[in-house]
């Protein structure tokens, strides 16, 4: 408790310091005047007495100073004194503080806005209850193409039976825009996205719901009563969060549905923008056949049990899957077998990020970059500011400053710099947040959780101590220890080369980073370059207007009836003026379709169960190749009798047809067929390939269907009723031309929305945007390490020829031809440069393998881009050092011997 | 006592031997007033000045019995050693 009190004292005193000095002055006076007085009484004159007193008393003020420094507060004092005097250095010189703090501030800022990002999507933990416990189970079928990932029905119900490791698992449907469904009912008719679970999704999230229940096992079994949940963003839209929506009805798709909860208003779904609705998936294990894998799933971990050991678990259950459910007619048991299903699980957290991870670390690299060159030049700013105030340093030190002092005061000026780089750098990192938010690929995965939050806030404070010390350092290291003697008049001869090293060095870091940065650029550019020249199989996406249709069976039962009606939009859409062809396809490039099946040629034998690989399956109208612009290099396009007759006809693409027939010509006349009890059906086109994964795959092999079709999948009849419906017209894209398209489909069928209304070049763009977002992204980051390079450069330049004035002079007075000043100007700038561009060199040849997984059709090391950008980089920074050398040159002698 | 008066006393009791520094008297008392060890409070003078008067407080007479046998022990010490010279 003595501490205590102690500290209270020292405390009071710190409140009450001007009261304490005076008092202490006083005490010494009286003391000193009763001397006096004393002195004089024993007969001294008052001169002599005085100094007698004095003289026994002892130097009052350094017992002064040390009496105030027993009370402990002198390291406050002494910031305090130096935040002052570096506030009123910095007043004073308003240039270099500007420039000072706003390198830093763009530097700092970017640096924060990409960690934001960073943070929000790839290190933030997802937002439900121990999410680490959360994983995504999937099955692969390894031997048919390890790149697809689902879930099966009878996955999930022998997971959940017998699983050792899951608390418990959950699947769900797939949410693309098919999955819309038309909930009707109030004013009119609407599309919201809709989520299909068991009721084991919601439990393994966690998430207690806000109003009522969340799915119970009995919601699940197939003829229970039918029930829906709501999320907050529908219930407040549609029921104005009125308490009352629970037990109301609404009518889903036709149906009547029971709501019984409302989520919370911070729930998401993994990353699913938008989502309305969450309707139990009432499987039904009597009629449950294998390998339907339309679902993800989604468990919680045992609290003891970790991924691999959960991976053996499913790997365990899998072949009891085969065992205890029966296959789909046309499918055999054998084919199962040897498509070889293995589990594939995921941290949660991994698949919904996905492997954004890397391009977000490359950018924060980069930025990084950007923030060290940035304080490169702030500290070759305040190394000549230092050595500037020489004189001043000296002066300090030899009237008693201690080195830790003068270091002390230079470290608060530098930062104060910081600070206000930092303060200025969190508003850019706002700004620039935004920006990035608005610039980011569509797709990257949660955009909502990015913003500037605590994690932010301890990287900024973490990164301005460390950009604070890094050139805050610099200064100090050379002048603190300053103990030369005072010169007279400050009369120099110019500077040696000795000065010139750290300033130096500081310069060829700054080009090394820059010239890393640009080559990345470069790469990204020729990249992008590629990709866009890549034919993508269609031609001219930015006419093609697209938009999506569903026709429910609610409003036509009939399955052939369904493909007059779209004829009929078809017709009535291609009467509009400025449209050239209209066609419609189960999906478009790009646009995330994944329908896939085997494909079985009649001419070719399978060993007994092999399965055929998979292909790309599309059902389309006649006139959809036509439309998009995909060449027919054989045989003939779908006519619309080959699909009310249902006849048995298929088109091929390309590279399918050369891949079983050798010539696309050879290929025509061929069956195909999807399971092995299908009819056959004939190939009567083929096509060319489209790249539908994007411009950087190959094309996948495609196979076109009519879009009615009998005996398809074992299935009587097949009607596509959700379409894609495409428009060529120049007119794609303006919101005049989508309201006549509305007419025309309504026209038709007054009950249709329309959905995805989207150019088919947004679709193109978007497949090449994570592409486009890292060239802009390392492209400004590039930009700006070029410009602070650059200044920086010329900075140094500048101020050595200002420095040596007086030798040029010299040199010029004695003989010197104008060139020859210039080469000794450039030839200093050009002996940094080298060094520069040599240790980039080497840092690019060792870093761009990191950029490789973003790289296309240009190797990490391509020479052509770096030989392009280190001459490009070599004749900006001689063009930088051209012109104080021109200055140089135009030193008069005798003004320069004469200047000090 | 205040100040001035600490000094005298020193010098009169140890019959002139010992002169300190006087004002290295000042630290010693803010030192000692940080500990606690003595307390000052203002009063007046006999010859009316304003002056600041230290008093010894009870943990103050702890530390000085402290420093006392500290001090004897060391005393003691040097005693012996120079007597078994």
């Amino acid at each position: 408790m003595n501490w205590l009190r102690e500290f209270a004292r020292r405390l009071r005193m710190l409140i009450h310091r001007r009261e304490f000095d005076a008092d202490l002055e006083e005490e010494m006076r009286l003391h000193l005047e009763l001397r006096e007085q004393e002195q004089l009484q024993s007969g001294m004159t008052a001169y002599y007495a005085q100094a007698a007193a004095r003289r026994r008393f002892g130097n009052a003020t350094y017992l002064k100073e040390e009496s105030r420094i027993a009370w402990g507060w002198e390291w406050f004092e002494n910031v305090a004194q130096d935040v002052r005097y570096g506030l009123r250095m910095l007043r004073k010189s308003p240039g270099f503080a500007v420039v000072a703090v706003l390198t830093l501030a763009v530097g700092i800022g970017a640096t924060i806005a990409i960690f934001s990002v960073l943070d929000g999507v790839v290190l933030k933990p997802l937002s439900y209850p121990q999410p680490e416990q959360l994983v995504g189970v999937e099955v692969t079928p390894l031997a048919l193409d390890p790149s697809l990932r689902g879930m099966a029905a009878e996955d999930y119900f022998v997971f959940r039976d017998q699983s050792r490791t899951f608390q418990d698992i959950g699947i769900y449907a797939g949410t693309d825009t098919d999955r819309d469904v038309n909930v009707t009912g109030f004013a009119e008719p609407e599309r919201v996205h809709a989520l299909d679970v068991t009721h084991g999704v919601l439990s393994v999230l966690a998430i207690p719901p806000m109003l009522g229940r969340i799915f119970s096992p009995s919601d699940d079994s197939p003829g229970a009563p039918r029930t829906a949940i709501l999320t907050y963003g529908y219930w407040q839209r549609k029921f104005s969060a009125n308490p009352s929506a629970i037990g109301k009805t609404i009518i889903v798709d036709g149906m009547a549905r029971q709501i019984i909860g409302v989520l919370p208003r911070n729930f998401r779904f993994l990353d699913m923008q938008d989502l309305g609705l969450i309707l139990p998936l009432q499987l039904d294990r009597n009629k449950t056949y294998l390998a339907n894998f339309s679902y993800f799933g989604i468990a919680r971990l045992n609290a003891g049990s970790t991924l691999s050991q959960a991976s053996a678990d499913v790997a365990r259950m899998l072949p009891i899957t085969l065992d205890t459910f029966p296959p789909p007619p046309g499918l055999s048991l054998d084919f199962l077998q040897k498509a070889h299903l293995a589990p594939n699980l995921l941290p949660l957290k991994q698949e919904v990020v996905g492997n954004v991870g890397l391009l977000l670390w490359v950018l924060m690299g980069g930025l990084g970059m950007v923030l060290l060159i940035a304080c490169a030049n702030v500290a070759n700013l305040l190394l000549v500011r230092t050595e500037g105030r020489q004189h001043e340093l000296a002066l300090r030190a030899a009237l008693g400053a201690s080195r830790r002092r003068i270091a002390a005061q230079l470290l608060c000026e530098s930062a104060i710099i910081g600070l206000l780089g930092s303060i200025f750098g969190l508003g850019v990192a706002c700004a620039a947040l935004r920006f990035l938010v608005a610039l980011a690929p569509s797709g990257l995965p949660r955009i909502s959780d990015i913003g500037v939050n605590l994690p932010v806030l301890q990287f900024t404070l973490g990164i301005t101590l460390f950009t604070t010390l890094l050139f805050g350092l610099i200064p100090v290291l050379k002048h603190a220890g300053v103990r030369a003697s005072v010169p007279e008049g400050g009369r120099t001869l110019g500077l040696s080369r000795e000065r010139h090293r750290a300033r130096n060095f500081l310069v060829t870091v700054q080009v090394a980073l820059a010239l890393v940065l640009l080559i990345c650029s470069g790469l990204m550019i020729r990249t992008f370059r590629v990709l866009t020249h890549i034919n993508p199989g269609f031609a001219r996406p930015a006419e093609l207007q697209t938009f999506r249709i569903s026709i429910p069976d609610s409003d036509v039962p009939d399955d052939a009836s369904v493909p007059r009606i779209q004829q009929q939009i078809q017709d009535k859409l291609a009467a509009i003026p400025g449209v050239s062809s209209v066609g419609f396809s189960s999906a478009v490039p790009m646009d995330g379709d994944s329908r896939f099946d085997n494909v079985f040629a009649a001419d070719r034998t399978y060993a007994q169960g092999a399965p055929p690989p998979l292909r790309h399956l599309l059902f389309v109208s006649p006139g959809y190749f036509h439309t998009l612009g995909i060449p027919l290099i054989a045989g003939r396009d779908l006519t619309w009798a080959d699909t009310y007759n249902r006849v048995p006809v298929a088109l091929i693409s390309e590279n399918l047809a050369r891949e079983y027939w050798r010539t696309p010509g050879e290929a025509l006349g061929k069956r195909i067929r999807i399971t092995t009890v299908d009819d056959w059906r004939q190939i009567i086109g083929v096509v060319g390939d489209v790249r539908d994964d994007g411009m950087d795959k190959p094309a996948r092999t495609d196979v076109y269907w009519p879009t009615l079709l009998a005996k398809f999948q074992s299935r009587p009849l097949h009607a596509q009723r959700h379409v894609t419906f495409v428009v060529r017209s120049p007119l794609a894209g303006s919101a005049s031309f989508m309201n006549q398209i509305r007419q025309a489909v309504w026209s038709v069928d007054a009950n249709l929305p329309l959905a995805s209304v989207y150019t088919l070049n947004y679709f193109y763009t978007r497949s090449m945007a994570r592409t486009s977002f890292t060239l802009v992204m390392l492209g400004i980051a590039a930009a700006m390490a070029l410009l602070l390079g650059t200044v920086g450069l010329y900075g140094v330049i500048a101020y050595s020829v200002s420095q040596r004035t007086r030798e040029i002079g010299i040199r010029m007075a004695i003989g010197a031809q104008r060139r020859d000043v210039m080469s000794l100007v450039l030839g200093e700038g050009m002996f940094v440069i080298l060094i520069g561009l040599g240790v980039g060199l080497a840092g690019s040849l060792a870093s761009t393998r990191f950029l490789s997984s973003l790289l296309f059709g240009v190797t990490a090391t391509d020479p052509l881009t770096f030989a392009g950008v280190i001459i490009l980089l070599a004749i900006i920074a001689l063009a930088a050092c051209y012109i104080p050398a021109r200055r140089a040159v135009r030193v008069d002698p005798l003004v320069a011997l004469r200047y000090e | 006592m205040h100040g001035y008066e600490v000094a005298n006393s020193i010098q009169r009791i140890s019959d002139d031997i010992l002169e300190v520094e006087e004002g290295s008297l000042y630290p010693a008392l803010q030192r000692m007033l940080i500990k606690g060890w003595v307390t000052a409070k203002w009063g007046t003078t006999a010859g009316n000045r304003r002056a600041r008067y230290y008093q010894l407080t009870a943990a103050g007479r702890k530390q000085l019995d402290v420093e006392m046998s500290q001090f004897e022990r060391v005393i003691g010490a040097i005693t012996r050693v120079i007597e078994a010279v």
